[in-house]
């Protein structure tokens, strides 16, 4: 049998970088559409699925932050008052950061710091 | 009976009323008339040793739950500054002692003061004691003085001496692991008085206190000690030889007994072994001697991103890939002390998240001057507790959300502190830490170590600025373990050991932010 021929570790390594880099966006525009696309109280829902006692492990916990940088990109700001108001009406010392995350001062802190080269399909985003 | 036999039977008195503010003043007058701090030291231990036993770590409470009782932290406070006294100097060494003496009185038996039965910072400050119905005796009750004896949980035991020294110490180690508190404390007495065998004991009883660590702190509750036995084994030993152990006696019996308490932890010491004994059969007892090498910059980034970012399971992976390819153990160590702290230092930044971590890096710092210190074939395993245990609580943090609204950002003060010159760094600095304005402290401090190469006086400013906070001796072990941890660290790194502490001090939440035990230190001493 013949044995296949490997393109050099770079141009390896770039070509895996391009595939995962369409696998990505597919699951982003999905994810977009998704959270768009859900209700007030679906979006809830899934965000109390972050908590510890519900959460799989502290990774997934600590996801949230990236997922509310997401949420501030494709939601309007009523929907993210909205949010805020959820949580900051919960009792408990863990949900107050929770609701500062949906706080406009956050949203706009966010969004100051949101880069999109002008050739670039989407803005950077933060993966853990 | 002399004038000096009168003062420590006065300062004995005012510790066991819970009057600390009496105690530390009389102290400090002590201190001003010539007592020497060592033998002040000793009778503080001696005082508070038969009182600082609680039953047990666990308490069952009424509903059946579980809760955790925290440790002793009397003689932490005293090891770590004996230690920082003698680095800060004459003048500035006694404010980390005025602290430790501030301390002692409200550290009496914890068991009690969760109960809301005895006054200290614990029944004061972390119970609300004086908030709950039915046990304030007064508006003030739990900030003392105590208006009842404080009570004896675990009466003194007369020295065992049994067979070879190899064999007690066998049997010691054993019944610290098993929960045989007694056993454990007769047979460590018994060896104590005989100096030929001093070392191996003194190595033993670390190993006890090292081997008993939790696993993980998630979702664990009560069931972990995040690194106290070995913290305290490391004081005992220290302060018994700062005193001879002829007189160390107090020391003995403040530590060993609570070696064998519960919760008794050693799941992650099994797993440890179980690794390291697989995978280097017959040589896993000569790693230390066998493996020499350091890491070079690009392993230790690594190690770093592994124990910053991975899970337990790819840690224990990683340590035994650095052991099968010869690495030193102290030079994993040292990466280990380094993930700490540059997570400390830029990643970690609610003031709660540095709490728990401070302990693994303490507890890193015993396990580095054991292997720095003595012999033991079971080594290599500590360089897997102590990674773990800095992944666990990088992790356990990862549960709580990060907080936008805190306010702290060091980025914002960086042109501030490029401003200002060298000459007023310091200063600065020091006032940032009084002030617990991270932000501020951490521009500092980077904007230090990138214009200059002295380090001495950023540490003794750190340090001594951390020891303004009163009611917390971890804040005094942790500025301590910032000294030797840094000047032994081999890595390019090391300076983030710096980094770290100085955020600790700056921005780490605080048992009190009240500075009457620095008044005191202020009034007495003139600093």
């Amino acid at each position: 049998m013949a044995k296949l021929e490997h393109p050099s570790r770079l141009e390896e390594t770039w070509r895996l970088r391009n595939t995962v880099v369409s696998s990505l966006e597919q699951i982003l525009d999905d994810l977009q559409r998704q959270v768009q696309e859900s209700s007030f109280q679906e979006l809830v829902e899934f965000l109390d699925g972050f908590f510890p006692g519900r959460a799989p492990r502290p990774e997934w916990t600590a996801s949230l932050e990236r997922f509310a940088e997401l949420l501030w990109a494709w939601l309007p700001a009523e929907t993210m008052a909205k949010l805020e108001a959820e949580y900051a009406g919960r009792t408990g010392p863990i949900w107050e950061p929770v609701a500062h995350k949906f706080g406009v001062e956050n949203g706009k802190a966010l969004a100051a710091r949101r880069w999109q080269p002008h050739d670039a399909r989407r803005f950077a985003i933060v993966l853990r | 009976m002399t004038s000096a036999t009168r003062d420590h039977e006065a300062l004995s008195e005012l510790i066991l009323s819970a009057d600390y503010r009496g105690a530390a003043t009389q102290f400090t007058d002590m201190y001003l008339a010539g007592a020497p701090a060592a033998a002040m030291m000793r009778t503080t231990v001696d005082t508070v040793a038969p009182h600082v036993q609680a039953p047990s770590h666990l308490m069952q409470l009424a509903d059946g739950r579980i809760r955790g009782v925290n440790f002793d932290h009397t003689i932490l406070g005293w090891r770590a500054s004996m230690k920082l006294a003698e680095r800060l100097g004459e003048k500035a060494g006694l404010l980390p002692l005025t602290q430790a003496i501030w301390y002692v009185p409200q550290g009496l038996n914890v068991w009690d003061q969760i109960l809301c039965k005895f006054p200290g910072h614990y029944a004061r400050d972390q119970e609300q004691c004086d908030a709950r119905d039915g046990v304030g005796a007064d508006e003030h009750a739990f900030d003392g003085p105590a208006w009842q004896p404080v009570e004896t949980y675990f009466p003194d035991l007369e020295p065992r001496r049994e067979g070879s020294a190899n064999a007690q110490i066998h049997e010691m180690t054993d019944a610290i692991r098993s929960g045989r508190r007694e056993d454990g404390y007769a047979l460590f007495l018994g060896l104590a008085r005989e100096k030929e065998h001093r070392e191996a004991l003194k190595e033993a009883t670390l190993f006890a206190g090292i081997i008993d660590i939790q696993d993980t702190l998630i979702d664990r509750g009560a069931y972990q000690n995040i690194g106290h036995k070995a913290l305290r084994a490391r004081a005992m030993i220290e302060l018994a030889d700062e005193v001879g152990w002829e007189n160390g006696h107090g020391m003995f019996y403040s530590v060993i007994p609570d070696l064998g308490s519960a919760p008794q932890l050693h799941a992650l010491w099994q797993s440890a072994s179980k690794l390291v004994e697989s995978q280097f059969p017959g040589s896993w007892q000569t790693l230390k001697q066998d493996n020499r090498d350091p890491l070079t910059e690009r392993e230790l980034e690594e190690t770093i991103d592994v124990i910053l970012w991975g899970e337990q399971r790819d840690v224990l992976a990683h340590i035994t890939k650095r052991l099968l390819q010869g690495k030193a153990l102290l030079a994993i160590g040292d990466a280990v002390a380094v993930s700490y702290s540059r997570y400390i230092a830029d990643i970690a930044d609610h003031p709660n998240a540095p709490f728990v971590p401070g302990h693994a890096f303490d507890y890193c710092n015993v396990i580095h001057h054991w292997i720095r210190t003595y012999d033991n074939p079971h080594q290599a395993k500590a360089i897997y507790l102590e990674a773990c245990f800095v992944n666990d609580v990088i992790r356990v943090n990862k549960q709580f959300p990060r907080d936008p609204g805190l306010g702290y950002e060091p980025a914002n003060f960086v042109d501030w502190a490029e401003a200002l010159p060298i000459r007023d760094i310091l200063a600065k600095l020091s006032d940032s830490i009084r002030d617990q304005d991270g932000s501020r402290a951490m521009a500092l401090v980077d904007s230090y170590l990138a214009r200059t190469d002295e380090r001495a006086n950023l540490m003794a400013t750190v340090a001594f600025g951390a020891c303004r906070f009163q009611n917390d001796p971890h804040i005094q072990r942790q500025a301590i373990s910032m000294y030797e941890e840094w000047e032994a660290n081999r890595t390019s790194q090391r300076d983030h050991i710096i980094r770290s502490s100085a955020k600790y001090a700056s921005h780490c939440i605080k048992r009190s932010t009240e500075f009457g035990g620095y008044d005191l230190y202020r009034s007495k001493f003139g600093g």
